[in-house]
């Protein structure tokens, strides 16, 4: 492994890790940066495509839009001129409030607070214990999100904070702190405009996910890259998620990195799991867990597979796994 | 993790807008499905054990760093309903316990 204290790299971790929260904060600007970027990695898959079910502009949930969504012509990453639905989110959930985020106090149950997930297959409840376990579950004694004398956690209650901790470079007064931001911070939410192809393609080699946007969800909520837990970790801070897996920064607004069953409204009568959203490919991204309480077993790289009903479609990952869909089998818009 | 992996990513002038976490893991405990890819090639197959679960799955590039995407139904190592219910975490909402 990599460690901050290799000499050639010391120098530049600082903006490493800076840079790393950015991509959390998902700025326009940084969105373009990685659609320039994804590159075709992948390899062909058996999975068959030939069945192409088209975006449904009626699966999204009334207020999950700003404006009715509209046709444009389209470049797509494969070349093809294609027509794209432009959609434009709302940015906040249009089927439930925001949750809590981080506790008060050492003694916070899980009712008062939300859950953090690093990727590697648990969700925590950030409770009180949760908070005073810090040092042992990252078995590291520099972890302090409390004030001793009085058991209250640190947490970034302000818009000055919020923008100190959730940002690139987290000033150094806010490490050890529980991080979270008010939705009234980004007047509500913030809206996102986002191209689609109507008709999704499927291409001969997949594209990976970027450090910009995988999605959006049916009720109106931007479904993030993942979060960079490790410099978010690395900079002892919690990112705090409410129960439904979204938190708020200042560029970004309110965004899932995973998928916590708040936004599968659509049910599917034959049992397969629910629908949640659309990937930027078109291809339409369900939830993990059929009816039935299992996972399909035929999954590709991407998390994709294929049926009469849906045709190609994605299951989204658990939500501990901080990711919904392992790569885009379509191509997406330029 | 493998040096010429940084190395190459110092090389191509996108590091900072793309490779952020690629040197940053800095050991916090949590890197099984990075650790997992570490001397692997996209779409090569990889697994992981974590808090008592296998995951299946493959490589796949996620913000430049390859990690294991899983793709195949977690499998629980431990059957914790065998365990008495004092040994297991509190707080924690397993996959295992769905
Ligand atoms: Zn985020
Ligand atoms: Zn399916």
């Amino acid at each position: 492994m990599i460690k901050f204290n290799t000499p050639i790299l010391t120098p530049l971790a600082v903006c490493i890790l800076a840079l790393s929260l950015a991509a959390c904060n998902g700025s326009d600007a940084e969105s373009t940066v990685v659609t320039e970027t994804t590159t075709d990695e992948g390899t062909t898959t058996d999975t068959s495509t030939d069945f192409v079910v088209e975006v449904d502009p009626f699966n999204f949930e009334s207020d999950a839009l700003i404006s009715s969504i509209s046709t444009q012509t389209c470049t797509l990453s494969n070349g093809d001129e294609a027509s794209c639905y432009k959609i434009d989110i709302a940015g906040a959930p249009s089927n439930y409030e925001i949750g809590v985020f981080c506790p008060q106090n050492i003694t916070s149950t899980a009712d008062e607070a939300g859950i953090w997930f690093d990727g590697s297959g648990e969700v925590y409840d950030i409770t009180g214990d949760f908070i005073l376990n810090l040092p042992i579950l990252y078995n590291d004694s520099h972890w302090q999100l409390y004030d001793e004398g009085t058991g209250l956690v640190n947490v970034t209650d302000t818009q000055e904070s919020c923008d100190g901790a959730a940002r690139p470079n987290v000033e150094e007064q806010y490490q050890n702190h529980c991080v979270e931001c008010s939705i009234d911070y980004v007047d509500g939410g913030i809206s996102e405009s986002f191209l689609i192809p109507i008709s999704p393609v499927a291409t001969t080699q997949n594209s990976s996910i970027g450090n910009a946007n995988v999605g959006v969800a049916l009720n109106g909520v931007v479904l993030a890259a993942p979060a960079p837990v490790d410099a978010i970790l690395g900079a002892y801070t919690i990112a705090a998620f409410d129960d439904c897996a979204g938190h708020i920064n200042l560029v970004a607004g309110y965004h899932y990195h995973g998928e916590a069953g708040c936004s599968q409204t659509q049910i599917q009568s034959d049992g397969h799991a629910a629908m949640m959203g659309y990937a930027l490919d078109g291809f339409g991204i369900l939830g993990m867990l059929n009816e039935d309480g299992l996972e399909p077993t035929d999954l590709d790289e991407c998390r994709g597979h294929t049926d009469d009903t849906r045709g190609y479609h994605y299951h989204a990952a658990d939500v501990s796994e901080n990711m919904f869909i392992g790569c885009f089998k379509g191509a997406t818009a330029r | 993790m493998k040096i010429f992996n940084v190395i190459k990513a110092l090389t191509t002038g996108l590091l900072l807008a793309t490779s952020c976490s690629a040197l940053s893991h800095a050991g916090h405990g949590s890197n099984a499905p990075w650790e997992a890819c570490e001397e692997k090639a996209i779409n090569e197959d990889c697994s992981y054990t974590s808090h008592d679960k296998k995951a299946t799955g493959t490589c796949q590039a996620m913000n430049k760093v390859l990690m294991c995407v899983r793709n195949k139904p977690l499998e629980t190592l431990i059957d914790k309903a065998t365990q008495p219910a004092s040994a297991q975490k509190q707080s924690v909402k397993s996959l295992a316990k769905r």
